[in-house]
């Protein structure tokens, strides 16, 4: 049933999807016009670039919202929750579809920058290149010095992933408890938006609260007692506890919410 | 035998009553007209049945289970308002229902499309309320489900249509399924309703055999309506 749900809700998407792409394809055929044109013309390559990226994450972002207020605030509701399927499946497939399209949405990015990249590596014989490179060797090997891994860099991923989860499942809770049980309170809209807000805050004071005490038991302020200088190497097992807590609370508070 | 068991109902909106204290058994093999004037609470029961609405208090069984998202699987439900998908043609209904209803028959559908003089390929954002309406009914009592409700599914409908789709709802009411109609087009529902159900201000105030009431009472179950809301 959930494939289901999931298959309708992609079709149901297919024609606004459609247009996005076609709006995304013009705008990186301004941006390679930009880099063509060279000069006074890169600043508005910058700028567009820049539009183009938040643009796409905002869409992806509002379109998931959409995805679930749409069935709970329009006639064509009952054609989804009359349907033999627990709220679970039809919340989660909504939330697997807006997934996907933030995959594909990052891929997407990726081969924009990595063709407008080469273009410009083309246009500009290596000068390009040769900045990019060195700007990304040196923050590589920074990283590396400190003892940063795969798997840290994994874990990262996965926070980003959680904290997208979290987000749309806070927002997700606050629709429906719009309309089910403020539906008959005069001001809904807005205390299920306050409800958001303060959800976001608290989940995020506790995470910031337990990563500090974590560390504290941990040992972490005697780095500090008296060190003139203190060795990368000796901070990474702090970051990566934080980063595993905070992605550990994120995972119990999205279970919570859902 | 029983396929709805309503004990107690209550369902409040804010501070506003809309269903009352209410209670009743609904038969298997039996057409239902559930008859009130607006706002008299029988879209609330019935969406309270398809599992759209939670009740405030009191119980619905049905088929002696208690109403949850596997009790929409015997609930087939045509609601007042349009609800198809708009993005969708007929035939893309038709495999929606398919996909998600066990006991939808497609070919039936098709008849019905047929009947209704309505095409597989033709677009929902596109078609006239009446024709909507064709739709709706279409696809809900082609469903084999043991409760089957139509809300006020005359409106907007043409003389021509109307009798179509009592036609239809004679010829797919069984002795396996239950049919509950709401209208106030009470003249054109009267032949073929079996039990009727007059709903005022939230609670079911005359309910029983449509014929028994008639002889009870010497007048047509439009006149005693009449005689019931005209004060």
């Amino acid at each position: 049933m959930l494939s289901k749900l999931m298959k309708y809700e992609i079709v149901r998407k297919k024609n606004i999807l459609l247009s996005s792409l076609a709006i995304f394809v013009l705008t990186e055929l301004l941006l390679l016009f930009c880099l063509f044109k060279g000069g006074n013309w890169l600043v508005l390559f910058a700028v567009v670039a820049v539009f183009l990226f938040v643009g796409v994450y905002l869409f992806v972002l509002y379109d998931n919202i959409k995805l679930l207020s749409d069935d709970l605030n329009s006639r064509s509701g009952y054609m989804l929750f009359l349907t033999p399927n627990h709220g679970y499946n039809i919340v989660g497939s909504k939330m697997i579809v807006g997934f996907i399209e933030l995959i594909i949405s990052t891929i997407l990015i990726i081969l924009v920058i990595w063709f407008n990249y080469t273009y410009a590596n083309y246009l500009f014989q290596n000068e390009v290149a040769t900045l990019i490179y060195n700007g990304f060797d040196s923050i590589k090997d920074s990283l590396s010095s400190m003892g940063f891994g795969f798997w840290y860099y994994v874990s990262i991923i996965l926070g980003f992933v959680l904290q997208w989860f979290f987000f749309i499942t806070t927002v997700y809770l606050a629709l429906i408890l719009r309309k089910t049980l403020f539906s008959t309170v005069r001001f809904k809209g807005f205390l299920s938006l306050a409800m958001f807000v303060v959800l976001n805050i608290i989940t995020n004071v506790i995470i910031q609260v337990v990563s500090f005490l974590a560390m504290i038991l941990t040992g972490y302020g005697d780095l500090f007692t008296g060190a003139q200088e203190i060795p990368p190497e000796r901070v990474l097992p702090f970051v990566n506890l934080m980063v595993t807590l905070s992605n550990g609370l994120n995972l119990i508070f999205i279970v919570l919410f859902f | 035998m029983s396929t709805i068991t309503i004990k107690n109902l209550k369902k409040k909106f804010g501070t506003k009553l809309a269903v009352n204290d209410c209670s009743i058994v609904f038969e298997k093999g039996k057409i239902y007209g559930l008859l009130g004037p607006n706002g008299s609470g029988k879209t609330t029961v019935m969406k309270m049945i398809a599992g759209l609405y939670k009740p405030t208090k009191g119980s619905i069984m049905i088929n002696d289970i208690p109403i949850s998202y596997l009790s929409k699987a015997d609930v087939a439900f045509m609601s007042t308002e349009n609800f198809m998908y708009s993005h969708m043609k007929i035939s893309n209904v038709s495999e929606y229902f398919c996909d998600f209803y066990m006991d939808f028959d497609k070919e039936k559908f098709e008849i019905l499309i047929s009947e209704f003089a309505l095409e597989m390929d033709m677009k929902v954002g596109e078609l006239s309320s009446g024709m909507n309406a064709k739709l709706q009914v279409a696809a809900t009592i082609a469903r084999k489900a043991s409760v089957i409700m139509l809300d006020e599914p005359l409106n907007g409908i043409d003389l021509v249509a109307r009798d179509q789709i009592l036609n239809a709802i004679i010829q797919h009411a069984t002795e396996d399924n239950t049919f509950i109609i709401s209208s106030h087009l009470v003249d054109q529902m009267e032949p073929i309703l079996d039990e009727v159900i007059f709903i005022k201000e939230g609670q079911f105030i005359i309910e029983g055999d449509a014929e028994t009431l008639r002889i009870e009472r010497q007048k047509s179950i439009v006149d005693i309506y009449k005689e019931v809301f005209a004060c």
